[in-house]
């Protein structure tokens, strides 16, 4: 027990969003994202950590996925909690198609592996099997084709419009 | 934030594309907006092999138009390849996407029906077998030699029906340049194989056995006749070398298919047939002028023990789907697409006992689903038979490929 306890003295960071929220953070959680890692690694724990890209709620919800992530304190994750994790990420991007774009973004910009394949996959998962203009609907993409681009591109691969 | 879907940097939209299994999703996703269009090869890199479409002979309104059957959305897509709609085509395989066309001349035509991309492979004149090709023999063009030295002679006919049983290739000859074809031929079951490149076809010298089937896999060729006895060619070096594995006989004499499972095992797929005498079906008012001539009853498979070597009875596939017949035999997990069973093999029809009549056979092709856990066969549910002509080629799988 003795080990367990001088691991439990977690040390903490602060990070501050964009709109100057402020989230207190166990240091090893955050470093799941290699941004944040190598800022701790460049020595910029001692003050606030700003997060100039993520608003407050956006934060909020990447330091979510922070906990869940977090390296377990035994180093070995047993294949039951790995399930639990999967149906936790499945819950955890079943969002808006909004936050979807804020999340994705928030994962490229604090290169966040895990997070960035989950989101991109579920944003796949909304792209199968709808036809263009239904994407566009669910996206609110205006089509930029010309119409002629548009019919020049078709006519190729009609099979795939039908 | 404010962004939009249409600004996110290349990279991510390069990630989402790349999470797209299906090349239809792929060909969409470039389609809705210029931005999405241009962060995305034209080509998928890494895009997975895809579920085969069943390529149907019916007539389409459009002549140069043929259908392709969608298992897992249950959609029919019309490509426009003339090349296989014209009358007195054959197909005489299906491999990574694209189909080996035959047709009365001895031009042997590799096409892909999904980019219409053609090359050629060295013409039938050109086959080891072949002692002489001349236009003006109308009706016997061909001057053969057979494996105890005789002459016989084909027409053009003839060689585009029952020359060439199956050609298999090593991969898709636009993604490797250096690919390999090997072919089984109809009369002894020979094997000859070109590399791209040749300018002619060579034997694969193997002591002789009727060989049924033939699959790449693990860089190499292995080809299976009726007892189980498999081939393994190696034709990567200057000349091929061949070894035999002769596996404890199998008994029953249907006939034998090899599949990769995927798995990184080598199945064995054996096919029952029984003859059907040429009689009335009264029992379908539908089809009641056709005629079977065979069937198809049951499948058994095995699985090969290297350590024996022996093959060993598979009694469920699992979640796998196989797909055999004039097709380069390959499997996909159920669970990866839509609408599909598990444990299944989609099979089509390659008319192993009709070589040579090609044109005149009657009845209806032999294709379904047979299900592995009860032994039953369920018709394709999208083949809609044509009871008063039969076409003059069978349904066969295609994997659309884009490269």
């Amino acid at each position: 027990m003795s080990s367990t306890l001088c691991c439990s003295f977690a040390k903490n960071v602060t990070l501050r969003s964009s709109d100057g929220q402020t989230f207190e953070v166990e240091e090893a959680a955050a470093q799941v994202s290699q941004t944040i890692k190598r800022m701790i690694e460049d020595g910029c724990t001692g003050s606030v950590i700003p997060v100039p890209n993520l608003t407050g709620p956006v934060l909020a919800l990447v330091i979510e996925y922070f906990k869940k992530h977090s390296p377990p304190s035994d180093g070995c994750p047993t294949a039951l909690l790995e399930m639990e994790i999967k149906d936790w990420d499945a819950k955890f991007v079943a969002v808006d198609n909004d936050t979807l774009l804020d999340l994705t973004l928030a994962a490229h910009y604090l290169e966040i592996q895990g997070l960035l394949d989950l989101t991109c996959h579920r944003v796949a998962d909304i792209l199968n099997d709808n036809s263009v203009e239904k994407i566009r609907e669910i996206f609110h993409i205006k089509n930029d084709f010309t119409p002629e681009e548009e019919a020049e591109e078709r006519s190729k691969i009609q099979w795939a419009f039908e | 934030m404010a962004v939009d879907w249409t600004q996110l940097p290349r990279e991510l939209l390069e990630s989402i594309a790349g999470k797209l299994t299906i090349y239809a999703d792929y060909l969409r996703f470039r389609a809705v907006c210029p931005s999405w269009r241009s962060s995305v090869l034209n080509i998928p890199r890494n895009l997975p092999p895809q579920l085969p479409w069943l390529m149907l002979p019916q007539v389409q309104t459009n002549p140069f138009h043929c259908a392709f059957f969608d298992l897992s959305t249950r959609k029919l897509h019309n490509l426009d390849v003339l090349e296989v709609t014209s009358q007195g085509t054959h197909c005489c395989g299906s491999s990574h996407g694209w189909l080996i066309v035959l047709d009365e001349s001895p031009a042997v035509l590799l096409l892909n029906p999904l980019t219409r991309a053609r090359l050629h492979l060295p013409p039938l004149s050109t086959f080891p077998n072949v002692v002489s090709f001349n236009y003006s023999e109308a009706g016997s063009e061909y001057a053969l030699r057979d494996v105890s030295g005789e002459i016989y002679r084909l027409s053009l006919r003839e060689m585009r029906d029952s020359f060439i049983k199956k050609v298999v290739l090593s991969s898709a000859p636009l993604k490797n340049k250096n690919f390999i074809a090997l072919a089984i031929l109809h009369r002894f079951n020979i094997l000859v194989y070109c590399k791209s490149g040749d300018q002619s076809w060579s034997f694969v010298h193997v002591a002789r056995f009727p060989w049924e089937d033939v699959i790449y896999y693990n860089d190499l060729f292995y080809t299976v006749d009726k007892n189980g006895a498999i081939a393994v060619c190696d034709l990567n070096g200057a000349s091929p070398t061949v070894s035999v594995i002769r596996p404890p006989l199998q008994l029953g004499g249907g006939l034998q298919y090899l599949v990769n499972s995927g798995d990184d095992e080598l199945l064995l797929v054996t096919r029952y047939v029984v003859h059907v005498d040429l009689q009335r079906d009264d029992t379908d008012p539908y089809v009641s002028c056709v005629f079977y001539c065979y069937k198809t009853v049951r499948f058994e498979v095995f699985r090969m023990n290297w350590s024996e070597p022996r093959w060993e009875r598979v009694t469920s596939l699992g979640d796998r789907m196989l797909f055999i017949g004039e097709n380069t035999s390959i499997s996909f997990l159920a669970y990866d697409f839509r609408g599909c069973l598990g444990n299944c093999i989609y099979f089509t029809d390659d008319c192993e006992f009709y070589d040579g009549i090609y044109d005149c056979f009657i009845g209806d092709h032999d294709l379904g689903i047979f299900k592995l856990w009860d032994g039953s066969i369920e018709p394709l549910p999208f083949y809609q038979r044509n009871p008063h002509s039969r076409s003059y080629w069978a349904p066969i799988w295609v994997t659309p490929n884009p490269c």
